[in-house]
């Protein structure tokens, strides 16, 4: 579904972020992207929706390679993938419900699909009766719920998460945790960057460990002891 | 559809003083413009009434016979760009003298002959009456048996057309100044508008709307902008034409098809300022993201 196939990437002064990755992310899956601050772990994610592209390598999002792929593609690819960040990155002047909304009103969606889209989407967040509510009334887990449901109202087969609960309370957290297992369970695949490893360590799913721009044993970054540990 | 509409619509009222400022800008540049071009074509109408009144006057010799005189007008009709000609004869150009003189015509007493030559008129067409043709006309006619001289007033068909062709250039001159001030003023507009809203054209490329979703909202609200100016600058040179065409009568005001391109016009104006700045802000946009992200991420790795 996604692969990164010998993929570098040099940013100005030759700096390398990513030192000919391999990966191979399949459906439905959760995956845990770990690694200190600058691993590597933000490319990765902004290299899936083609924010930015490799050096060296190739990497395949469903039927599009970065090699191949057009500039006016990348808009039908993004459609397929929901991204959510550290800092919600949500419309201040607009409430719930018009955040939510937003996201297909401008890919062109129709005008009768988009309400009931959207309450689907909130309802699935848990936060549906917040939707009148704007962000600056909420607190940082509801913010990351608006935008989960966001980056799911347009149904993609997967939801990129970088940092998510980098800037929510324990609580939360594991309420953000909780509805991403959710929406993972219903057959959307799951990417979640993150330097919480106690959160891996509860938890169900693949991790991915990166150092210094290479793939490496998660054990080894932080002697983290993922025994008995289910997959 | 409907989303592109009601962003304008937003972009539009969120910034009200500003946009005021815009449209009154452009008004005030077309206007100007407008004034100018109002002016010249006034003055064309003056000129054209005068052009019309130019005639060639081809004065013969005393001793021609009426056999030469019927040779010389056929000859003469066949030059491109006469429409017809017609005979003076002595009797007749004194007579009219004589009506021109009215009471001074005693003086004329003074003569014992009549002193004046017979001569043709010569009628030109009216694409043909500027200073090289006229010139070309007479200089075929000059060779013609019977001839003694022309007259077709040169001096200031001269003049007149440069006074043309001076007007001309301030109004071309004038229009590219207008042209650039008028996108100028837009572009900076449009610029703020973008910016203002750059977190909302992140997160469109996030959710991967489509360059005319992003572009759109913006570029209409330059067009609007140049309609409104140029609607509003041709409104009070209209009620100024009007007011002044009561004190001077012959005053024309554009005709509909003037002022249908003359809106046309601010709305291209609107729409080329919005379209370049839409463009070059939204790329900067995207690449101060990146290079925030950057620093972001080299900050934190070393």
């Amino acid at each position: 579904m996604i692969e990164f196939r010998n993929v570098s990437k040099y940013y100005k002064n030759n700096w390398l972020a990513l030192n000919k990755v391999n990966l191979f992310f399949e459906k439905g899956q959760f995956y845990y992207l770990i690694g200190k601050s600058g691993a590597g772990k933000s490319t990765i994610l902004k290299m899936i929706y083609m924010d930015i592209f490799p050096s060296e390598g190739e990497v395949i999002v469903g039927n599009y390679s970065s090699k191949t792929i057009k500039q006016n593609e990348i808009p039908l690819l993004r459609r397929k993938i929901g991204v959510i960040f550290q800092d919600f990155k949500l419309l201040k002047d607009r409430n719930v419900y018009d955040n939510v909304a937003f996201a297909l009103q401008v890919i062109g969606e129709r005008y009768q699909n988009i309400r009931k889209k959207t309450l689907e989407a909130l309802s699935l967040v848990r936060i549906s009766h917040k939707r009148n509510s704007f962000p600056y009334q909420l607190s940082g887990g509801e913010q990351q719920k608006v935008a989960i449901a966001r980056a799911l109202v347009k149904e993609p087969f997967i939801l990129v998460a970088d940092e998510p609960t980098g800037n929510v309370d324990p609580e939360g957290t594991k309420e953000i945790m909780e509805i991403l297992f959710d929406i993972n369970t219903k057959g959307t695949a799951i990417l979640m960057a993150t330097h919480d490893y106690s959160l891996i360590k509860t938890s169900i799913g693949k991790v991915v460990g990166l150092r210094e721009g290479k793939i490496v044993k998660p054990e080894d970054i932080f002697k983290l002891d993922l025994s008995g540990r289910k997959e | 559809m409907i989303y592109i509409f009601q962003e304008t619509f937003k972009g539009f009222f969120k910034n009200k003083s500003m946009n005021l400022i815009t449209i009154g800008t452009i008004t005030v540049a077309i206007f100007i413009f407008g004034l100018f071009m109002a002016g010249t074509t006034n003055l064309l109408n003056v000129i054209r009434i005068a052009e019309d009144r130019i005639e060639m006057v081809v004065y013969l010799k005393e001793d021609i016979s009426e056999e030469q005189i019927e040779d010389l007008q056929k000859n003469i009709s066949t030059i491109l760009g006469v429409q017809s000609t017609q005979f003076v004869s002595k009797e007749e150009a004194l007579q009219q003298f004589k009506n021109d003189l009215k009471e001074d015509a005693t003086l004329l007493q003074a003569f014992e002959t009549n002193p004046l030559p017979p001569s043709i008129k010569v009628n030109i067409s009216m694409s043909f009456k500027t200073p090289e043709y006229l010139k070309e006309i007479s200089d075929k006619i000059k060779i013609f048996e019977g001839v003694d001289d022309i007259d077709y007033g040169s001096e200031w068909i001269k003049e007149l057309d440069k006074l043309v062709k001076i007007l001309f250039f301030i109004d071309i001159f004038l229009g590219i100044i207008i042209i650039f001030a008028s996108i100028f003023i837009v572009f900076n507009t449009i610029r703020l508008t973008v910016y203002a809203r750059k977190e909302q054209i992140d997160i469109m490329d996030l959710v991967g709307a489509k360059e005319t979703y992003i572009e759109l909202p913006y570029i209409i609200e330059g067009m609007v902008y140049g309609f409104l100016g140029s609607l509003i600058s041709t409104l009070i040179l209209y009620l100024l034409v009007e007011t002044i065409s009561k004190k001077i009568p012959n005053i024309i005001f554009m005709n509909s098809n003037a002022v249908f391109f003359f809106i046309f016009f601010g709305t291209i104006l609107g729409f080329i300022g919005s379209f370049l700045s839409v463009k070059q802000c939204i790329n900067e946009i995207r690449e101060m993201k990146r290079d925030d992200n950057l620093k972001r991420t080299l900050k934190k790795s070393f």
